[in-house]
């Protein structure tokens, strides 16, 4: 089981209507673990249903470790997470979350680093531009909202970042929209980031692949996994453990194992982090990580449990 | 990488041994951009500004003699080109500087990786550390 830290939540700041900013401190009077820009933490939620494990970015800048703060949006179709936090927790509620974890980190040695957020993608992007400024690093940030209420952050953009951030409010007719192109036009070094819902992080991958960014300089993070294509039934054949078991259409290979029993380490659950990996030792699978590199997709041997599917009816793993 | 354009800095060595690859560059369609560069010109402010100026989907080729290639592709990673957007090619006898550690003399060495020093005699392993102020490989004395 991955340690957990005790927080009580300080105090609650209405960002927008569906936002709220989240002040969290340790329960121990202690500070918390140092982490670095692009963080985030797992919070462990007791509902009715059972625990909800949700992730936020942490979006105050790396030097500040007396208090976390995180940001949550409403969601319409809350599966429970948001509708949570914005119903059922209110100033001292007590909770546990995940030492903060980094699957989005700044890259060492770009030379000019630009952002391109949707909405609450946003988050993660505050504490890079806080360390960014802390190490007189060059960056630009693109941010689409759907109007100047709806859009988080707002005040502290315009205040600390007014000319390396560019707004992009969908629901104005005289402002602009938040476009690809811009990347084009970046000196030789630049680094994209993307940070928003899986259609526009799909865009502007795309986008930067043909303007000639290479893989390491393109960096994203989903709000959700990705939702797999084939969502078909199958079977897993256990080697070592000498066991079958089913995967249903709802549910990850992740969630089977868990639920069989079987010891499976993971951290991310969507892709990200390559803590999920298994051995496979026959059958096809269908890839939906962002860990493996194509060749070693194309080999067949290895897969992330937490998103990847088979192909065909059954897997073979040597767990 | 999606490659936009084409820059390739050579020297007088490279200029024939580039020969087939400037023909083939030519007729890919792309912008292809062809610079001199000399042992003089690494000092200079052009070039660095060159290099400097680059936009994203430059494709860096670099065909110059090696004691000038090091030098070279240090300057373009400065400048922001990663491994996967450039290409270097080393030309004629590859001969390389290496700086003693001991007696803080510059021998002329090929490729080996264990030299002894052609001044105070001293076994030098030479690393792949490369010092732009000194513009030579560093030579450790092995412990011992
Ligand atoms: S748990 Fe992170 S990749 Fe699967």
């Amino acid at each position: 089981m991955q340690p957990k830290i005790h927080v009580f939540v300080k105090q609650i700041i209405q960002e927008t209507p569906s936002v709220k900013r989240f002040v969290l401190v340790s329960k121990e009077g202690a500070d918390l673990p140092a982490f670095s820009a692009g963080s985030h933490v797992t919070t462990f939620l007791n509902t009715a249903a059972g625990t909800l494990e949700r992730h936020y970015s942490l979006v105050q800048a790396p030097a500040i470790t007396d208090h976390y703060e995180i940001a949550v949006q409403l969601h319409a179709q809350s599966q429970g997470g948001s509708a949570y936090w914005h119903h059922q927790v209110s100033e001292g509620t007590e909770l546990f979350i995940s030492y903060p974890k980094n699957h989005f980190s700044l890259s060492f040695r770009a030379k000019h680093h630009v952002f391109y957020a949707a909405g609450i993608g946003i988050t993660p992007f505050l504490s890079m531009m806080a360390e960014l400024v802390a190490q007189g690093r060059s960056f630009e940030l693109h941010y689409a909202a759907k109007s100047r209420e709806m859009c988080a952050f707002y005040e502290t953009l315009q205040k600390t970042y007014r000319d390396s951030c560019h707004l992009y409010l969908s629901a104005d007719p005289d402002s602009s929209r938040m476009r690809p192109d811009g990347m084009r036009q970046q000196r030789i070094g630049t680094h994209v980031y993307f940070c928003g819902p899986e259609t526009m992080v799909n865009q502007f991958q795309e986008a930067a692949r043909s303007y000639g960014y290479p893989q390491q300089s393109i960096h994203f993070e989903l709000f959700a996994p990705p939702a797999p294509m084939l969502r078909e039934p199958f079977l897993v054949e256990l080697w070592q453990s000498k066991r079958t078991i089913s995967v249903g259409s709802d549910q990850s290979l992740l969630a089977a194992l868990l639920a069989a029993g079987i010891k499976s380490p993971y951290s991310c659950r969507v892709g990200r982090c390559g803590t999920c990996a298994v051995e496979v030792l026959s059958g096809e699978v269908a890839h939906y990580d962002s860990v493996l590199s194509e060749k070693e997709r194309a080999a067949q041997d290895v897969m992330m449990t937490c998103v990847s599917r088979a192909v065909h009816n059954k897997l073979v793993l040597s767990l | 990488m999606q490659k936009q354009r084409y820059l390739l800095l050579m020297d007088e060595t490279g200029e024939s041994a580039s020969h087939d690859l400037r023909n083939e560059l030519a007729a890919s369609s792309l912008p292809v951009e062809v610079h001199p560069v000399t042992l003089e010109s690494l000092h200079r402010s052009e070039l660095t500004a060159l290099l400097f100026r680059q936009w994203i989907g430059t494709y860096l080729y670099l065909l110059v003699s090696w004691p000038l290639l090091e030098p070279l592709r240090q300057l373009a990673e400065d400048a922001g080109f990663s491994e996967q957007e450039m290409e270097c090619h080393g030309l004629g006898p590859h001969t390389r500087q290496v700086f003693c550690s001991a007696c803080q003399k510059m021998n002329q060495t090929e490729d080996e990786t264990v030299i002894s020093c052609h001044f105070c005699g001293e076994e030098l392993s030479v690393s792949e550390h490369y010092s732009k102020r000194l513009q030579a490989f560093l030579g450790y004395t092995s412990i011992r």
